[in-house]
């Protein structure tokens, strides 16, 4: 489909530093793994603008466009997916007639990001803004984190004289000679509207739309927030600089999720009493096993949780359920060294481990995504089962989770459905060789995690705790 | 409100939201033929229903609504 290939990049951690300080956007998700992996996109994300910003700059550098292509022109451009860091990306021209053309940025056979150059007037309304609240971009590197009723209706002005535009006017000579530094240094700072003020740190830059307007001369930005719609979080802003003007769209996104508070444990579940029972949870420092280290603990269970990443995690189950926590990479540890750090007579193993599942959804089907599926799923499972079989005589029960995902025709993941229908069959299989072990291969259903909460829901819900009290009780046989 | 108006109304949002693949609104199409119709695509793909038909949407509903024959369904509830 797409037809002209007019550049390649990738961005590293150096590149992101050097536009944060030119953009005002520090916000975590560009540069802290840990943050990142919490979010949404499970990873440090690249500034969508400073994809944009190469991308035109790229295109001018060819002689793809000049400087009048900005003229009486609406520039759209579409977040469609994050940029991760270090992923060689592709900008193609895709689409032209008389009134547009259109430029993708690629990564195999996703797009990225749409930017549409569309020839029209532009039609700008510039209101007076009253009362805006000042913002000094460069000089405050935490985001704000507005809730959702703080949003409506505000004002922010941004200065940004505390701005270092040297990476920017370097990095991208063609655009800075084409628009001007200045012009150039408030499209940057678009990147701090979203991602520093509306909304703030949790958020997700999805669109804007860019006019550039040389009659419009003023030092500091405008931002107003027009419009907010509180139960999916949708904002849609208006953002006047120096030679520009811009609507913008952006989701404010939940804060991550958090595992019970034993004390809602103990209100919405019969009590039990698992004081003879040790668990061992492999991911279990968030999410769904995370959820269940808390309800076992307040049961009476002695729970072991291994982390990788998620130290900060794992440590405050510790803490606040008296978990034992143990460093576990799945991908990359000897499992002998796991077993070895564990007690004998552990009765039962919960399985969790995961890649991360947020991948470009693709027509095609990837055989590299498979393999690593089946690597977290059915090899590395395996082997942490066997050697956890042979140490310990005491083991009774598995828990293998998957989703109610593969019941379905649609999914949105191809190879962790086929993994995870595979994983299904070996534990039939380990089922039928190994009678006193009873295999619990659940499918569940969507419950609240950081991947899956869309809509403004920070804690476990209670409906979602009786689920899992539930099943727990039914695979304890309780 | 008439199946054949809906459609209209949700042609003009999927062709400017899946701007892509352009899909055909059709009741049977559903999320799993469209690409690019995933679940941040669904949220504004139901923000810009929810204004153009007067309606509102819980958190829950939109789970659902991964079919245009479920959408049309939802709407007509609700406008009914």
């Amino acid at each position: 489909m797409h037809s002209e290939i007019f550049s390649y990049t990738s961005f590293n951690e150096t590149d992101q530093e050097a536009f944060s300080f030119s953009s005002g956007d520090f916000n975590p998700l560009h540069a802290n793994f840990e943050f990142a992996r919490r979010s949404k996109t499970g990873e440090v994300v690249v500034h969508g603008i400073h994809v944009f910003i190469w991308a035109i700059d790229s295109l001018l550098s060819r002689g793809v466009l000049n400087k009048e292509s900005f003229s009486q022109t609406r520039i759209i451009c579409k977040f469609k997916k994050p940029v991760f860091l270090f992923e060689r990306i592709t900008l193609v021209q895709s689409l032209e007639n008389e009134n547009k053309t259109v430029f993708f940025v690629t990564k195999d056979s996703s797009t990225l990001v749409r930017i549409e150059f569309k020839r029209e007037a532009n039609i700008v309304r510039q209101e007076t803004i009253k009362n805006a609240r000042k913002y000094y971009l460069g000089k405050i590197f935490e985001p704000l984190s507005l809730i959702a009723s703080d949003n409506e209706q505000q004002a922010f002005e941004l200065d940004l004289r505390y701005l270092d535009n040297s990476y920017l006017v370097n990095t991208f000579p063609h655009l800075y000679s084409a628009l001007g530094s200045k012009t150039l240094s408030h499209i940057a700072a678009l990147s701090s509207a979203v991602g520093m003020i509306a909304p703030g740190r949790h958020s997700l830059f999805t669109s804007f739309e860019l006019n550039i307007l040389s009659n419009i001369h003023q030092k500091n930005a405008i931002l107003n927030v027009k419009n907010y719609h509180p139960d999916f979080g949708l904002l849609k802003m208006e953002y006047s600089g120096f030679g520009m003007f811009a609507s913008l769209e952006a989701l404010a996104l939940p804060e991550p999720t958090s595992p019970p508070e034993t004390k809602q444990v103990y209100q919405l579940l019969r009590k039990q009493n698992l004081r003879d029972e040790k668990v061992l949870i492999i991911g279990g420092s968030r999410g769904i096993g995370a959820m269940i280290a808390k309800i076992l603990s307040a049961w009476g269970a002695k729970v072991f949780i291994t982390y990788n990443s998620g130290k900060a995690d794992a440590d405050k189950l510790s803490i606040d359920a008296n978990i034992e926590i143990i460093h576990f990479d799945v991908s990359n540890s000897d499992p002998k060294s796991l077993i070895k750090k564990l007690p004998l007579g552990i009765s039962s193993f919960f399985y969790f481990a995961t890649p991360k599942i947020f991948f470009r959804r693709t027509q095609e089907f990837h055989i590299d995504k498979l393999d690593l599926f089946r690597m977290f799923y059915i090899d590395m499972f395996k082997k942490i089962f066997l050697e956890l079989y042979a140490r310990n005589s005491t083991l009774k029960r598995i828990f293998y989770p998957s989703s109610t995902e593969l019941d379905n025709n649609y999914t949105e993941n191809k190879e962790y459905t086929q993994a995870k229908l595979e994983g299904e069959e070996m534990c039939k299989l380990l089922a039928t060789k190994i009678n006193s072990i009873n295999f619990f291969v659940p499918r569940l259903p969507k419950i609240t995690t950081d991947q899956t909460n869309w809509v403004n829901q920070n804690n476990t819900s209670d409906q979602d705790i009786l689920y899992l009290g539930k099943l727990l009780e039914e695979c304890f046989e309780i | 409100m008439e199946t054949t108006i809906i459609i209209d109304k949700l042609q003009e949002i999927f062709d400017d939201i899946f701007d892509e693949s352009q899909p055909k609104v059709i009741p049977e199409l559903t999320a799993a033929d469209v690409l690019e119709w995933d679940s941040l695509s669904n949220i504004q793909l139901i923000v810009s229903i929810e204004r153009e038909f007067g309606i509102k949407f819980s958190g829950q509903e939109v789970e659902n609504l991964l079919s245009v024959g479920n959408l049309i369904d939802a709407i007509q509830d609700k406008k009914s």
